[in-house]
């Protein structure tokens, strides 16, 4: 089944040379590997890898190009990144950086705090209650129901 | 048979199932919440089970998810998930009628009888493709895993060069670390964690977990109207009107889902498309709430999911984006989906067909009780659940290997995912390519080396299989296809 057509996102333009990066690489890796030396060789299946992306993103830059300026692209940093993804990301990617040393269980309540505080737009206690049920649920199934390791962290061991 | 009722005799393996398709209708159910996103997550907590109780698990939450997804379209017009599209289109007219609790019993019935026919097509149709897969040879699993990549690549998104770069990018990606026949490093660029490669299940929750539940804050929260739900069960003459086309529906979903690379979404919608034009007279037009339109569609998603399970398990070949996911939870369990698969472990085969009618027997229980209970499930708010999915994910991926590393990967994966999805891009054939990279590198080399390190000696052998050109006949049909569809 094909999505039906989509607006031009941000940036679209610069899409095909940024496709170019990983097909070079694999390209790289394949020829030094002796991909061009022997059809068996280690490097041999990098380098068709490679050669399929870079294929792809020229018949990606191509259409692209057919259709410029059929549709603009609708707008800017903010419809590729909207503020409650920029937030809740950067909550989630801060949780997980502070993981090593402050545990699961802190970074985690504070994640579903904020972001449940962000996007519901209800009162804080009621966030709390949700991050702490969330969390004591986790624990109990994961940890002691399911034996799952959680991360431990340095700090309060 | 022993194999076949383990899981309907083993106490533990009954409630597992049970848990399973239970949170499977709960997962389904929730309009954001693909099974995909689920079975994803719950492969790394399956990592250190035995086997038969990680196998029960994620067939329940696949049967039961695939189901689920038509409790959100009824009552709230929001598909569940894709497979339920075309329930919707007439389940929440009917809904709006009043008839909420008819269309849940008729979809619950549907879902039943679909299911099972699909159990009966993978019991009887799979040892048969199982003989002939057999006689593969590796340059026809090169070709076979280059067929189910492109279906993959051209039929679930926006274009075939996407999908193609897609699976190219996977496959580069799987073969990263030291290479299995000369050890030698590839794409580790010096580092030595490099040099057991990326491990595919936290990138697997990253494309299929953290991407999808970031791109779900997009979305605005739908304005949600509770339906009232009346008598579930349909007097007995409305349920028999409607057994000769849940049995083509089923039929049509079981043949789809067969089809490498595509899935009950789209069996959905060829059957819903068939109940229209064979449904002459209808007592309410399609798409004010005729009941054909949710029989069909209902059927047929279900039935798909035996359908998928027949390419997965005799060539190792996903019929879905699902069935990929739960070919790399096999390959977590040291399992390794194919031809071999059935004939060295058809204990195996039989417990999983076993366990997938076990969990169609539980979709009809817990869908016609629960079908008060589940309304309520579809109306959690996304402001609790999508920050509950990243921890979930962190858990899950960090459980996999108790390495922060991995939850790195996953993190990095789930970021590019989501930028990846902005500009069309499908999660489904990087994974794919991942999974299938290291195998497609093995057999390529294998053909290779078998024609003395000759491609030409490789293209004639080919071209002395019958099987291979049947193969390769395949892959040029679908290119020429993607090729017509981008004209258009």
């Amino acid at each position: 089944m094909t999505t039906p057509a989509r607006p031009p996102a941000p940036g679209e333009g610069l899409l095909p040379p940024l496709l170019l990066v990983p097909a070079a690489a694999a390209i790289a890796e394949g020829v030094r590997l002796d991909g061009l030396v022997s059809p068996s060789s280690p490097g041999a299946f990098p380098l068709i890898a490679g050669a399929v992306m870079a294929g792809s993103a020229a018949a990606i830059g191509a259409r692209a190009w057919r259709r410029r300026g059929a549709a603009r692209p609708v707008g800017g940093l903010a419809a590729l990144l909207p503020s409650r993804v920029a937030l809740v990301g950067g909550l989630f990617l801060a949780a997980l950086a502070a993981m090593p040393w402050a545990g699961f269980h802190l970074p985690a309540f504070l994640l579903l705090l904020l972001s449940v505080r962000l996007l519901s737009g209800r009162g804080w206690l009621r966030a709390a209650l949700v991050a702490a049920a969330s969390v004591a649920a986790i624990h109990l199934v994961f940890r002691i129901g399911f034996s799952v390791l959680l991360p431990a962290g340095v700090l309060f061991r | 048979m022993e194999h076949f009722l383990l899981s309907w005799t083993n106490p533990s393996l009954l409630a597992l199932t049970a848990a399973g398709t239970l949170a499977g209708i709960w997962i389904g159910a929730i309009p954001g919440l693909s099974v995909t996103m689920a079975v994803s997550i719950l492969v790394s907590f399956t990592f250190a089970w035995d086997l038969n109780a990680a196998l029960a698990v994620i067939a329940g939450v696949f049967t039961g998810g695939v189901y689920g997804g038509s409790r959100s379209a009824i009552l709230l017009n929001i598909p569940g998930s894709p497979a339920a599209i075309a329930t919707a289109l007439d389940g929440y007219p009917m809904a709006r009628r009043g008839e909420a609790g008819a269309a849940i019993g008729l979809s619950t019935l549907a879902s039943f009888l679909g299911g099972m026919v699909g159990v009966a097509a993978l019991a009887l149709g799979a040892p048969a493709i199982g003989e002939v897969a057999i006689l593969f040879a590796p340059r026809d699993y090169l070709l076979l895993a280059v067929l189910g990549i492109l279906l993959v690549g051209s039929l679930s998104g926006e274009s075939l060069a996407k999908g193609l770069f897609a699976a190219a990018l996977g496959v580069a990606l799987g073969m990263a670390g030291l290479d299995p026949m000369t050890a030698e490093p590839r794409f580790t660029y010096g580092s030595v964690q490099m040099l057991g490669g990326i491990p595919y299940i936290a990138a697997m929750i990253g494309l299929f977990g953290v991407a999808e539940a970031l791109h779900q804050l997009r979305e605005p929260e739908a304005l949600r109207a509770t339906q009232r739900i009346g008598r579930i069960i349909p007097p007995w003459p409305r349920l028999k009107r409607h057994i000769p086309l849940t049995l083509r529906a089923s039929g049509i979903g079981v043949g789809i889902g067969a089809l490498p690379g595509t899935g009950g979404d789209i069996a959905a919608l060829i059957a819903y498309d068939h109940a229209r034009r064979g449904t002459r007279a209808p007592e309410v037009p399609f798409g004010e709430g005729a009941e054909e339109g949710v029989v069909a569609p209902e059927a047929a998603n279900n039935a798909a999911v035996g359908g998928a399970y027949v390419p997965m398990l005799t060539l190792g070949i996903p019929g879905d984006a699902v069935t990929a996911v739960i070919i790399g939870a096999l390959f977590v369990h040291g399992l390794r989906p194919g031809p071999l698969l059935l004939t060295e472990t058809p204990h195996l085969f039989w417990f999983t067909v076993g366990n997938l009618a076990l969990a169609n027997v539980f979709l009809l229980l817990f869908g016609l009780a629960g079908a008060r209970a589940f309304a309520r499930i579809a109306e959690v708010p996304r402001a609790v659940l999508i920050p509950l999915i990243l921890v979930l994910c962190a858990v899950g991926t960090f459980a996999i290997r108790n390495s922060m590393a991995d939850v790195a990967w996953m993190a990095a994966f789930g970021v590019a995912g989501y930028l990846l999805r902005l500009y069309g891009f499908q999660m489904a054939p990087i994974i794919l390519g991942m999974i299938l990279g290291p195998l497609m590198d093995a057999s390529w080399r294998r053909t290779v080396i078998a024609a003395g390190d000759s491609l030409a000696g490789a293209a004639a052998e080919a071209a002395g299989s019958a099987i291979s050109l049947v193969l390769i006949a395949a892959i040029v049909l679908v290119l020429l296809r993607a090729a017509l569809k981008a004209r258009a």
